[in-house]
């Protein structure tokens, strides 16, 4: 299985997903799927550094290892979970989407990643 | 419906049922289908709502309020119970009851001026009950502020800590009008009316000012009282203590100062911060408003700090765990302003949150009366719940910003 196919399959099974993409935490893309012209690729490049901030505060204030990031503007639904330490998926939604699912699509396709990755 | 039930004993038909017997005034036919069928769907609660009003016809009082409370268990948003739980005490005569029930209401609907309505004359009852209590327990003979104008300025308080200011203002307006020689109520008015204008934006550049003065004593006693504040709702103690400050000052300051923090408690204070020239756009009253809503938000369970900053990232209020660490403030700060940034690159709008949930809890930061709320909860917190009372609280904020 490879990634494209897993991302589809987070897609597929999401309501309201716009794209998704695997990214290393440098932010340069590994793989990404999208409905329509949402720039998944500069999601990336974008929220990586923002993730590594979040890292490192989580565990400024005690909390431990960040799992999971979830931003929301006035437009769309950005959630990002870890994959390892090197790499995030991200998947955008829009407002009307379902951000349940979507976490849970994305927590049972990141052992799929961990899998393809080792 | 009759037909449907006979055809299946199980079916959920059985509450419209009763409650059509019920308004036909047939309380006997309407209970036994009732009870039947709560005995085949014990965990309906509409079914319970249906046998709480049977037993209200029956005037069975004890009993409908067992079946109310009982669909706030299943339901604890459900309106109606809340309306007929209040009624109910209300027709008992437990008024601090029925003020819990309509500040629940109030809670989940905040424009419901019916239930302002009702709200008010629970207070105004309460406050007779109250005022003849004292006055049977109280040996010494005291000229008390009449009962009416206690209840109104316990209104006005209440309507204050709510963030309703024009309703305020309008309540000790009210007031002023039966009691024009009042001077305390005429002080309160002037000090409120000052606070809306100092709100209202100035055309012009606002000439930079010094920090305002606290009253470092006065915020202590307002800091103890608001960290009393355990439960969302006013409580029996809160609504007293807002009739007491009517009272002589140095009454009010012994009463309000008195409670001294237990040593395991020690670390849920507010912070005592001076509040930098930037923070002047908050009036002393949005302050005081802006702690009582981060109190009462802290006081969910599993809340560990809540800290509102300017966007400068100059701290306004914070609540909870004490924590004098500016850079950790200052590096979640940054994660806002990245974000907010990336999200205008992205053309993906204004930012309006941002979740991060790590091993043992989550931060969670979001654009709120003008500054950013930074609220740090422990992982087993219910997120949808913590995200109903941020809206709540931001809506009564919204209202003094």
């Amino acid at each position: 299985m490879d990634f494209k196919k897993i991302l589809e399959e987070m897609l597929e099974n999401v309501e309201g997903s716009i794209g998704a993409s695997l990214v290393g935490m440098d932010g340069i893309v590994i793989d990404q799927v999208s409905h329509n012209a949402f720039d998944i690729n500069a999601v990336g490049a974008e929220y990586s550094s923002i993730i590594k901030n979040a890292m490192k505060a989580s565990s400024n204030f005690g909390l431990g290892n960040t799992a999971e990031i979830l931003i929301t503007t006035d437009k769309a639904s950005m959630i990002m979970m870890l994959v390892g330490k090197n790499y995030f998926v991200a998947l955008a939604l829009s407002l009307d989407g379902n951000l349940g699912r979507g976490r849970l699509e994305i927590k049972k396709a990141i052992p799929k990643f961990e899998k393809e990755l080792s | 419906m009759k037909k449907k039930l006979e055809d299946d004993p199980n079916s959920l038909v059985f509450a419209p049922l009763a409650e059509a017997y019920r308004r036909d005034g047939s309380l006997d036919e309407a209970y036994s289908v009732c009870s039947k069928g709560l005995e085949k769907n014990p965990d309906y609660s509409n079914g319970h709502l249906v046998l709480g009003r049977i037993y209200q016809g029956q005037t069975k009082l004890d009993n409908a309020v067992f079946e109310f409370k009982k669909v706030l268990e299943f339901d604890p948003e459900n309106l109606m119970a809340h309306s007929l739980l209040g009624s109910l005490f209300m027709q008992k005569s437990d008024f601090k009851a029925a003020i819990d029930e309509y500040q629940a209401i109030l809670t989940l609907t905040p424009d419901d001026d019916e239930t302002q309505k009702l709200l008010k004359v629970a207070i105004e009852k309460a406050a007779n009950v109250s005022q003849t209590e004292s006055s049977i327990k109280e040996s010494v003979v005291e000229r008390e502020p009449n009962s009416a104008s206690m209840a109104s300025i316990t209104m006005a308080e209440l309507y204050l800590k709510q963030g309703h200011l024009g309703k305020a203002i309008e309540t000790y307006e009210e007031l002023l009008k039966k009691e024009p020689n009042n001077a305390n109520v005429k002080q309160k008015l002037i000090d409120l009316k000052k606070t809306t204008v100092v709100d209202t934006p100035s055309p012009t550049p606002k000439k930079v000012e010094p920090t305002p003065v606290h009253n470092v004593k006065a915020d202590k006693a307002k800091t103890s009282h608001l960290d009393k504040e355990k439960e969302a709702k006013f409580s029996e103690d809160d609504i007293l203590q807002v009739m007491s400050m009517d009272r002589s000052d140095k009454e009010t300051k012994a009463r309000v100062v008195k409670p001294e923090v237990k040593e395991s408690e020690k670390t849920r204070v507010v912070d005592e911060k001076p509040i930098s020239s930037k923070a002047i756009q908050y009036s002393s009253i949005q302050i005081d408003v802006l702690k009582a809503v981060l109190a009462e938000l802290a006081s969910i369970m599993g809340i560990r700090r809540c800290f509102l900053t300017s966007i400068e990232g100059i701290s306004v209020v914070s609540v909870g765990e004490n924590s004098n660490n500016d850079s950790l403030e200052k590096q979640v700060l940054s994660i806002f302003k990245d974000t907010s940034q990336s999200a205008t690159k992205l053309n993906q709008g204004l930012l309006k949150q941002v979740l991060v949930t790590a091993e043992t809890g989550h931060i969670i930061l979001v654009s709120f009366a003008g500054g950013i709320l930074v609220v740090l909860a422990d992982h087993q917190i219910n997120l949808g719940m913590l995200r109903l009372a941020m809206d709540g609280a931001a809506k009564k904020v919204e209202k003094v910003s």
